[in-house]
């Protein structure tokens, strides 16, 4: 997952071709999330992309490009999408795109009811919490590129992820035969 | 991101769970974060089921991913890099990957002139009607003009001889190695062919006579290729059983001089003279065609590592003006790694 940003502002083109391919496949998948239209989705990696390059010698001055990135590629799309409702006005709803629901899975493999109330709770999330927990825990963004991303303090990100983990952890609260079975199949 | 002062050996569940460095490890288990954690057990064992408690809740989260088809993430980097040079024509060469050529090529550079001052004196030396050869080295175009104003564009590491002055009564002839292209004058005004308006161009087993006309000859390894811009040539071969071979603009006529056997195509036959602008365009060519072309016009000795790359092809046209170019975009589009060794290329999967 490491991004030879140093070798880029270098120009290096093998450098920008792995990182090309890398965040294809990572913005690909973060962008179906918000719009199921596929080649919107890789019109805007593409642009996004290319503008690394071109930009290669700000990177210097970017302290986390990686989430700045992100965030450009949030942006981007974003506008695109708005642009495309625009032109159909019977769609009014003017409202952000929305973070998909059936993101965030709960592991198959635990205790079938446990499962279902642990999805349960996941599905309640807001849009909000779920992208920040997909793209802190899927995509091991920090809580500050999280915050940078979605456009809100650090805090905040930190209390969105925080109450749907603690919702989770009570749930969980866990009786001790089903906490066991989890530890045999984790170690 | 947590402000309080707690340290981890006060931390409950709950604060572990929110931890991001607690996180980190837990979802993207590195060598430096396994070290700290286990060396961290070691001194709290009695932390043991707090830890995994808390793992416990942050490794149920699963996600569910969409993966873009195989193939689109290249295919769109590939697009990528022809908009970013659309984008960069104005400024001036990066580093390419064998950053030695220019020197090599400025060695070749030299070589050539001396060459053609060899040349030169062996035309002032000798009287009378002699051979001309023009030979060009790797890497490098020349413009022959002919005793009778025929251009002729020799391409890289190839040769082309002929006689310093032409008999008005005689064929105009010319003995190619290699390729080149041909904008041959056209001398017959009356319709009647005679033997000074005749132009022949001998390449191995093979002679080409034409009519005023532009083509190609191309005559590489075992393979000749003979493709027609515009006007009329007639291909004849030196085999028994062989019959000539008429050209129309468009055709091109593809021998294999070691099976002897001859191919009539159609093709898009500019495709085939744009080399003399110092560009090589191949359509849906195989690794291993553009691999020949690029040892044959740079002198560069190039490897497979493995036989089935050979036949992987890139899809379209691809228009590469340096070595440089044609090694990156053949890494990238098919994904293959080329490494440099004792001066020989070798190109190998990832």
């Amino acid at each position: 997952m490491h991004i030879a940003w140093k070798k880029i502002i270098e120009d290096d083109h093998e450098a920008y071709s792995a990182a090309y391919l890398l965040f294809y496949d990572r913005f690909y998948n973060y962008g179906l999330r918000f719009t199921t239209n596929v080649s919107l989705v890789e019109d805007v990696i593409q642009e996004v992309l290319i503008m690394i390059w071109l930009d290669r010698k700000r990177l210097a001055e970017i302290s986390n490009p990686e989430g700045y990135f992100f965030t450009t590629f949030r942006r981007h799309l974003f506008k695109k999408i708005k642009a495309l409702t625009k032109q159909f006005p019977l769609i009014l709803d003017n409202a952000e795109p929305e973070f998909a629901r059936e993101t965030i899975l709960i592991n198959q493999e635990i205790d079938k009811e446990l499962q279902q109330k642990l999805q349960g709770a996941i599905d309640h999330l807001s849009a909000r919490q779920r992208e920040a927990i997909f793209l802190r825990f899927y995509e091991g963004l920090s809580y500050q590129q999280v915050a940078e991303t979605l456009n809100i303090t650090t805090k905040a990100t930190y209390k969105l992820v925080a109450r749907a983990l603690l919702e989770l952890k009570e749930i969980m609260g866990l009786p001790l035969s089903i906490l066991l079975t989890l530890l045999l199949k984790f170690d | 991101m947590m402000r309080r002062r707690k340290t981890f050996k006060d931390y409950t569940v709950q604060d572990f769970i929110l931890d991001e460095q607690f996180q980190d490890w837990v979802l993207h288990p590195d060598v430096n974060n396994n070290d700290f954690w286990h060396n961290w057990l070691q001194a709290n064992p009695d932390k043991h089921k707090t830890i995994e408690e808390a793992a416990i809740i942050l490794r149920n989260l699963d996600f569910n991913v969409m993966r873009p088809p195989s193939g689109k993430a290249e295919a769109s980097m590939a697009e990528a890099w022809q908009k970013i040079k659309m984008q960069e024509v104005r400024l001036p060469k990066k580093n390419g990957i064998l950053r030695q050529v220019p020197y090599l090529w400025r060695v070749a550079a030299i070589c050539v002139m001396l060459l053609g001052l060899t040349l030169l004196l062996v035309q002032l030396l000798r009287p009378g009607e002699q051979p001309v050869q023009v030979v060009t080295n790797f890497g490098e175009l020349d413009t022959v003009y002919l005793p009778d104003r025929s251009m002729v564009v020799l391409n890289a590491n190839s040769a082309i001889s002929y006689n310093k002055s032409w008999d008005k009564n005689k064929p105009r002839e010319v003995w190619l190695k290699g390729e080149a292209l041909f904008h041959v004058r056209h001398l017959d005004k009356d319709g009647v062919i005679a033997a000074g308006e005749r132009f022949l161009v001998h390449t191995g087993p093979a002679t080409v006579e034409v009519l005023g006309t532009s083509f190609d000859v191309r005559q590489r390894r075992s393979k000749i290729e003979i493709a027609l811009l515009s006007g009329l040539v007639k291909v004849h071969f030196d085999i028994s059983g062989k019959s000539d071979i008429q050209l129309k603009p468009g055709d091109v006529v593809v021998m294999d001089t070691l099976l002897a056997n001859v191919n009539k195509i159609r093709a898009n036959t500019n495709d085939y003279a744009g080399w003399t602008q110092k560009r090589l365009l191949l359509n849906n060519p195989t690794l291993q065609e553009i691999v020949n072309y690029l040892e044959d016009i740079y002198g560069k000795k190039i490897v497979l590592s493995d036989r089935s790359l050979a036949n992987r092809t890139i899809q379209g046209p691809i228009m590469l003006d340096s070595l440089d170019d044609a090694l990156f975009i053949i890494s990238t589009v098919l994904n293959v790694k080329i490494i440099e060794q004792n001066n020989i290329l070798i190109i190998k999967s990832p």
